[in-house]
């Protein structure tokens, strides 16, 4: 029973090398004041990050902080703050929440706009634009979900990541998502009636 | 069936006597027709001669440009990028309806069409295979209805095609704006979005003259009296 207990705890192994700082100095402080972060730990799996991501491994920019310049990172990033200039993610996820107001071009592996963007977007897997989101500028990513009410003004381009080759038996299947009911409806052929 | 035939009649009477007891307490009628719609309001499927006709007359390579002038929606994203095509949106009737004023609000008015254009539609001569309009020309302010075509006709290459939709109703009817959200190549989804009221009563030989710079043009008339239209840049 209590080596179980004990096992759950968090180990701090002095002999494993702290965990390097993110190089991008402007996000740090607000790393530091994580746990004071304004935004509610119970919506974190609500913006999509909770379900790959340990909540450690998330760095918050605050709604009070304004960056300027480039930004890069190894590690997911939440803006809930004003980011103006570029972003470079690469293999990790962007959340731009409710109150960001972001002014640069993306870089990330996946996407999601729960606040504004301005600029264009170029992810590695998804984008996706939630009903308050609005997005201005281009986008490119392998899948794209916009919900309804959200604002989009650009061009998508569905570019996907290069697949192995498929089995000869397997039945190749485009990934652009629909939803609601409407794949009851799409690509199925239907007959037109004349219209009187 | 003389009980049949009475039982129509009561049926007819009421609703005249509804209708004018709408007009006599001031109430607006929108055009019951005007959108294949169920009564609660729930969003319906409905055919489209017009955009079968607007996919048959693009077809092409992958990598073909479509302008979708409607609200977002994500069922057309992902019915043209299935096709291959790239999309853009531009949601203009949203941009219009913040410069036209309401009752009792002073609103900057739209003066500069061609500077509004160029903000707000800026893109390149031709860069465009196909472009869906849907029904916005219907709540377009008439300062901003030639530019626009201009504007279009511009973007469209040699060939592309413009789909665009029309009430049949009188200038000034309120009518229920939709979203247009592409289910199958003729199939369409009318989700409601709120009441317009119509700028202008287009008939076939105003649209003629409105689409003069382009090629050909191809009128589908619905049961749902909207006029579909084509034109062929």
């Amino acid at each position: 029973m209590w080596k179980r207990k004990e096992e759950n705890q968090p180990v701090v192994n002095p002999g494993v090398p702290a965990r390097p700082v993110s190089p991008v100095n402007p996000v740090n402080p607000v790393k530091e004041v994580s746990t004071v972060s304004t935004m509610p730990q119970e919506r974190k799996p609500d913006v999509g990050l909770g379900h790959e991501t340990p909540r450690g491994a998330v760095a918050h920019i605050g709604k009070s902080v304004l960056v300027r310049g480039e930004l890069s990172g190894s590690e997911d990033l939440y803006i809930d703050g004003q980011v103006e200039g570029t972003i470079e993610l690469r293999e990790h996820n962007l959340t731009v929440g409710p109150n960001g107001r972001v002014d640069a071009n993306v870089n990330a592996k996946e996407v999601i706009l729960l606040g504004t963007v301005k600029g264009n977007i170029r992810a590695v897997e998804r984008v996706e634009i939630r009903k308050s989101g609005s997005l201005v500028g281009d986008l490119v990513a392998a899948r794209v979900i916009i919900e309804d009410g959200a604002y989009f003004k650009g061009s998508i381009d569905i570019q996907k990541a290069a697949e192995p080759a498929p089995k000869p038996a397997e039945v190749k299947r485009t990934e652009v998502p629909v939803t609601g009911d409407a794949h009851k409806y799409a690509a199925v052929p239907v007959e037109a009636k004349k219209l009187h | 069936m003389s009980d049949s035939m009475s039982d129509g009649a009561v049926i007819s009477y009421f609703g005249d006597f509804k209708r004018l007891l709408r007009r006599a307490l001031g109430q607006s009628e929108t055009s019951p027709a005007a959108a294949g719609e169920t009564q609660d309001g729930t969003p319906v499927l409905r055919r489209s001669s017009g955009l079968r006709e607007f996919w048959k007359g693009i077809e092409g390579e992958p990598g073909l440009q479509i302008l979708d002038m409607g609200a977002v929606s994500q069922a057309n994203i992902s019915f043209i990028t299935e096709l291959g095509y790239k999309v853009y949106t531009a949601d203009l009737l949203q941009t219009i309806l913040r410069f036209i004023p309401k009752e009792g609000q002073n609103v900057e008015p739209l003066v500069q069409a061609e500077a509004f254009f160029r903000e707000n539609l800026n893109f390149s001569e031709g860069q465009f295979d196909g472009i869906l309009c849907w029904d916005l020309f219907d709540f377009v302010p008439d300062s901003l209805i030639k530019p626009l075509v201009a504007r279009l006709h511009h973007c469209l290459r040699p060939k592309g095609a413009v789909l665009s939709f029309f009430h049949t109703g009188a200038a000034g009817q309120q009518v229920k704006m939709y979203q247009y959200r592409i289910r199958s190549e003729d199939t369409l989804q009318m989700t409601e979005r709120g009441v317009g009221k119509l700028q202008r009563h287009f008939n076939n030989r105003t649209i003629e003259n409105l689409f003069r710079e382009f090629a050909s043009l191809k009128f589908y008339l619905s049961r749902d009296n909207l006029r579909e239209v084509i034109s062929i840049r």
